[in-house]
């Protein structure tokens, strides 16, 4: 039309971040320590987005996954234990202009916050949700942690730990009005930054379970899962995570899910014996609380003396 | 993951086209059916043209544009066709196509940057500023006239860019590299805006690719003539008492001519019996042809155009091979300036041509002589006449269409191929003054004139689509002919409110076929219809070209309908014409207002109870409908009988077509029917003969049964009792399970990993998780890329052993060490041993 072709906008950038400006301190986690590869996928998301650093808030609260704030270049909350969501959804209600994102562990999440894990997500609002899931707690020197796997010793379990793992995906799946669920490793950066994008795009809480590995407290757990292929599955789809060829490899085990299919989800979750890689589950019309919770605040007064007019005719007589 | 719209709006993401869209929308307001009768009274009146009823009404606001045009209204974030870039003419033959000769400069800077950097992530800074480094050329651009050297504008492109982004060393060095390799494939290539004369730079551009090689083409025939004649003489000479002399006999004999006796040589060679000299008339032809050879030098000047004193600028003193002269008639001036230029040749081409029959010994004075005598431009040969140095006429159109008319029309029937601009407004009438109202006569139209010639070249074009018109200039410029081009550059909207670009004016004019595009080029074939081209008109076989247009109505609801644009929609942006609109208040609805188009596709006797509107929309994005004035109405058909009549002779669509097509289906409707009738009455007669024949052979039957008879086998072609279904039904078991085992055979087979072992160290980059540890070990063996993943630096740097080491401590298992390449190193075998589980 007009002789005006499909790129006709010529929108150019303003501002432009390369990953340097997604950068804060220098991260001090242990050397070999999974928490650097998603830091790295993180800023990668922020800088393909070109999100602006100053309109970006990561939130955490206690933990080595926890210290994420302090290394990424953007503003920052390192919480209280196990509180980092209800900071989150604070920043989230008041500030809905913010990009946030969470950084929190299994110890953080599952155990000390496990009232506002189910909160949060039955409130779906808009942020994106990492859990750093090492099976261990690092930063206070190897106690057992929900996630840790039965018989594994630890300092508060020398003789092994007495429990079956917990699975916090069923949990996560059973949480009413949840929208956005998946899983990945943290030794797959392209599968990683895929994810992490998906959930960071998706508008909801996009929940993603980060199997991370700690190369002090809980190597053998870590080194058992990244020499041994078999132990994971695979999920594909067109609507899922785009996979790439280095994930293909790494993976081969695959099987095609369907991610709006929720009891094929619960499923593929409650199966023990492999851990599924992939979007699980993916709900893009659940309600985000913050939209609920603000309609109408942009009413004009006479949209809303109009509103109550209508309101008091209904119960004149 | 598709985002929603709420999505984008709340995200300030910087992602182009993420920007919420504003759709027009109509204003509310009460019906009124008294007020709405009312307000029709004066609307019919001002479409009448009733000069009471103008004041009555509100008039259009200057931000008002046709509502299709709506989205384009901020220019600047517009990315259209310019600026062009144009390639150097290459050393190639001169007959490259249009798009070897330009192309929009963001798809140069595209197809520029893959070349040096073909992956995905290779050049990410530079490939995310491409826009931004068009958008400061165009800016640039927006000054200068002319095209400009690409390699220095992209020079200071690159370091404005430096300067806006103020990158980290690692990133500025990175984009510094990038932006050299960019300059270097611009070479010299030229880059220019859409200016005041895109159409005149593209056809001296067009030119000089052409020119440039043919004049090389020339100058290597003029040498060889040269070459031939110098040897003519020398084959002369050979025949002379000097050259068979003692000394030159010697010199011929070369180094070990000193043993000869050259004395007794030159007596032995026989000289006595010699062919024919030269005749004196001959050589005397052949030094003549000689010296005007030798004397030849080509034009400096490659292009000469007459305008009338509207061209200047710093372009033209800047290049030197275009002239310029200004006349009060340049197609007179052009005539002679081409007839001056051909004399010149004339005597060269002459030249040329008693070399070549010299050199094949055949040239007959009695036959030749008087020929050459007599020759002018008019006996060159076509590759002859592409050397003469080309003349522009550049002419006004409501000058060609009055004063100049005579010596125009001279100029084009008489063959010389010479090029004709013509700058065309399209709103106006050439055939009235420029400042008298335009729609008072039916519309002049030029190129139907310059059809009127016959054997000259015609092309309607605009600058706004560059290919279409190189296209036309190419194909004049290789015709050999007089051609006429018609062009249309837009004009710039006189105010600021809306800054709508020259560009996009000239191609709403070729949207609402106020500028239609064709090319006749007579060398194609000589029956017109066949020659025409018809390509890049916008829905060519539609009276109007046709879009969707989306707004919000009354109640807030998107509604989507297609809009045409018509020639009233290209008026409004002609600000003298805008007196033919006016605003229809937004409550007035009554069945007598109907859209232009639909207006215009009925029968003059139902059109005239109707009152035609056109769509609007003003800055604030609130959609209007505008009432049009009869005498623009009747301008619209002008142009639309002028656009059918093109249709008819392109061929795209034609009465006598579609008569002819009508009378064949009726006849052959007829014909059916004729044959279907004679068919049934076959087929029942048929049936009446079938019926009987049964008749008699069941009576036979029942005769037989009567009688006793065994029947089953008496009947010729009686039934056999079906076979039971078991066996098809065996047969076809097996193929469900043959198709499962194919499926199965088919299932994609994994892929094994190979075992690949490698001599040379590498690292499975996308595998980095970015730990550092390696880095720590020697961080200029390992670098960071811009994904901050690993990769290998400098190996000198680096022994084998580190390496080995960082391989061991690599959580992500992507580093592979591969062989050592440095025998020295010690315990190397140790080293081999570690480093074997993470080579394979």
């Amino acid at each position: 039309m007009f002789g005006i072709k499909a790129d006709w906008s010529l929108e150019v950038f303003e501002r432009y971040f390369t990953i340097g400006d997604y950068a804060g301190g220098e991260a001090r986690w242990c050397p070999g320590c999974g928490d650097h590869g998603v830091l790295t996928a993180a800023q990668r998301v922020l800088r393909d987005e070109q999100q602006r650093p100053e309109l970006s808030v990561c939130v955490s609260g206690i933990g080595c996954s926890s210290r994420m704030p302090h290394y990424l270049g953007t503003y920052g909350f390192h919480g209280l234990h196990g509180r980092a969501l209800p900071v989150a959804c604070g920043i989230k209600a008041r500030r809905p202009d913010l990009d946030v994102w969470v950084a929190t562990g299994d110890g953080d999440c599952f155990s000390i916050g496990t009232a506002h894990w189910i909160h949060a997500l039955r409130y779906n609002m808009d942020m994106t949700l990492m859990v750093f899931d090492n099976a261990i707690y690092g930063l206070t020197k190897a106690q057992t942690s929900p996630t840790s796997p039965h018989g594994f010793k630890t300092n508060t379990h020398p003789f092994g730990a007495i429990l079956d793992a917990h699975n916090p995906l069923t949990v996560t799946l059973g949480i009413t009005n949840v929208s956005f669920v998946a899983q990945v490793v943290d030794w797959n950066p392209p599968m990683l930054y895929e994810t992490l994008k998906a959930a960071y795009r998706h508008r909801g809480t996009g929940f993603v379970r980060i199997i991370q590995r700690c190369p002090v407290y809980a190597d053998s757990v870590s080194k058992a899962l990244q020499g041994d292929p078999s132990r994971f599955l695979l999920l594909e789809h067109p609507y899922g995570i785009p996979l790439d060829p280095a994930v293909l490899r790494q993976f081969p085990e695959r099987t095609e899910h369907d991610p709006t299919d929720l009891n094929r989800a619960f499923e593929l979750a409650a199966d023990t014996s492999r851990f599924p890689l992939g979007l699980l589950y993916y709900n893009p019309d659940a309600p985000c609380y913050e939209d609920l919770s603000s309609r109408g605040a942009r009413m004009t007064p006479e949209e809303r003396l109009a509103g109550l007019n209508a309101v008091l005719d209904r119960i004149s007589i | 993951m598709t985002t929603t719209p709420a999505a984008t709006e709340e995200r300030t993401s910087q992602i182009p086209g993420a920007g919420p869209e504003g759709l027009p929308a109509l204003l509310t307001a009460v019906k009124d059916a008294k007020a709405t009768r009312e307000l029709m009274f004066t609307l019919r009146h001002f479409h009448l043209g009733d000069p009471g009823a103008r004041d009555q009404l509100e008039v259009v606001g200057i931000d008002c544009l046709p509502a299709l045009l709506d989205p384009f209204r901020d220019t600047s974030k517009l990315r259209y066709d310019y600026p062009l870039f144009l390639f150097p003419p290459a050393e190639g033959d001169g007959d490259q196509q249009a798009d070897a000769l330009t192309c929009r400069l963001a798809d140069w800077l595209e197809s520029a940057v893959k070349r040096f950097a073909p992956g995905d992530g290779d050049a990410r800074i530079l490939r995310d500023h491409l826009p931004w480094i068009e958008y400061h050329l165009r800016q640039v651009l927006k000054e200068r006239e002319g095209p400009l050297l690409a390699a220095p504008m992209l020079g200071a492109a690159g370091l404005a860019l430096q300067k806006h982004l103020n990158l980290g060393e690692a990133d500025r060095d990175r984009l510094d590299a990038d932006l050299e390799k960019l300059q270097e494939e611009a070479g010299q290539g030229e880059v220019m805006g859409y200016g005041r004369f895109p159409s005149l730079h593209l056809l001296i551009h067009a030119l000089r690719s052409r020119v440039v090689p043919r004049r090389v083409r020339f100058q290597s025939q003029v040498d060889d003539c040269i070459r031939g004649l110098k040897s003519l003489f020398a084959v002369e000479w050979g025949k002379s008492d000097q050259s068979i002399e003692p000394r030159q006999a010697r010199d011929s004999v070369g180094p070990g001519g000193s043993r000869f006796d050259p004395l007794a040589l030159s007596t032995v060679m026989d000289h006595s019996r010699g062919t024919r000299a030269m005749h004196p008339e001959r050589r005397e032809r052949i030094e003549r042809a000689l010296a005007v050879l030798e004397a030849w030098r080509p034009d400096p000047v490659l292009v000469r155009f007459v305008h009338l004193g509207t061209v200047a600028g710093d372009w033209l003193a800047e290049s030197p091979d275009v002239e310029d002269v200004s006349d009060p008639d340049p197609c007179a001036l052009a005539t002679d300036l081409f007839d001056r230029e051909a004399e010149r040749l004339a005597e060269v081409f002459s030249a040329v041509r008693v070399a070549r029959l010299e050199m094949d010994g055949i040239y007959d004075p009695a036959l030749h002589d008087p020929w050459f005598a007599n020759f002018d431009w008019e006996g060159f040969s076509p590759e002859e006449l592409l050397l003469v140095p080309s003349v522009i006429a550049l002419e006004a159109a409501d000058r060609v269409a009055g004063d100049d008319m005579r010596s125009f029309s001279r100029l084009l029937s008489s063959g010389r191929p010479v090029q004709i601009l013509v700058r065309v407004q399209p709103s106006n009438d050439p055939g009235v003054g420029p400042e008298e109202d335009p729609f008072q006569n039916y519309r002049t139209e030029l190129g139907y004139l310059g059809l009127s010639h016959r054997q000259a070249a015609v092309s309607q074009s605009s600058a706004a689509r560059h290919q279409h018109l190189m296209e036309c200039f190419l194909s004049a410029l290789d015709a050999t002919r007089t051609s006429l081009h018609l062009i249309n550059t837009g004009l710039r909207l006189p105010h600021d409110l809306v800054p709508l670009n020259a560009w996009m004016v000239a191609g709403a004019a070729i949207e609402s076929r106020a500028h239609p595009f064709f090319r006749v080029d007579p060398k194609a074939d000589d029956c017109e219809p066949a020659a025409m081209d018809f390509s890049d008109n916008p829905h060519p076989e539609r009276d109007w070209p046709v879009h969707p247009f989306e707004y919000l109505d009354e109640n807030g609801n998107r509604v989507t309908q297609d809009l045409a644009f018509t020639f009233a929609d290209y008026c409004l942006l002609i600000q003298r014409l805008q007196d033919h609109f006016r605003l229809i208040p937004p409550g007035c609805d009554s069945q007598a207002l109907i859209p232009m188009q639909d207006y215009l596709s009925m029968n003059p006797d139902q059109a005239y109870r109707r009152v035609p509107f056109v769509w609007a929309v003003d800055g604030n994005s609130i959609l209007h409908r505008l009432v049009v004035s009869r005498e623009l109405a009747l301008a619209c058909l002008d142009r639309l009988n002028y656009w059918r009549t093109l249709q008819a002779m392109a061929g795209v669509r034609n009465h006598h077509v579609d008569l002819a097509e009508e009378r064949t289906r009726n006849e052959e409707r007829q014909r059916a029917t004729e044959e279907r009738e004679r068919l049934l009455a076959e087929h029942a007669a048929e049936l009446e003969r079938v019926r009987n024949q049964a008749a008699g052979v069941a009576m036979q039957r029942l005769t037989d049964v009567l009688l006793g008879m065994d029947v089953a086998t008496g009947i010729p072609g009686g039934l056999r009792p079906p076979t039971p279904a078991a066996e098809p039904a065996a047969g076809s078991a097996p193929a469900p399970e043959d198709a499962g085992r194919e499926d199965q055979t088919q299932a994609p087979v994994e892929e094994e990993a190979e075992d690949l072992s490698f001599d040379e160290p590498w690292i499975d980059t996308p595998l980095c998780t970015s730990c550092n540890d390696c880095l720590k070990i020697n961080p200029l063996l390992f670098v960071y890329n811009e994904e901050k993943q690993a990769l290998l630096g400098d190996l000198d740097t680096a022994t084998y052993a580190q390496l080995v080491e960082a391989a061991e401590l690599c959580p992500a298992k992507c580093i592979h060490p591969g062989k050592p390449w440095n025998p020295e190193e010690p315990e190397l075998e140790k080293l081999i041993e570690r480093a074997a589980p993470f080579n394979q």
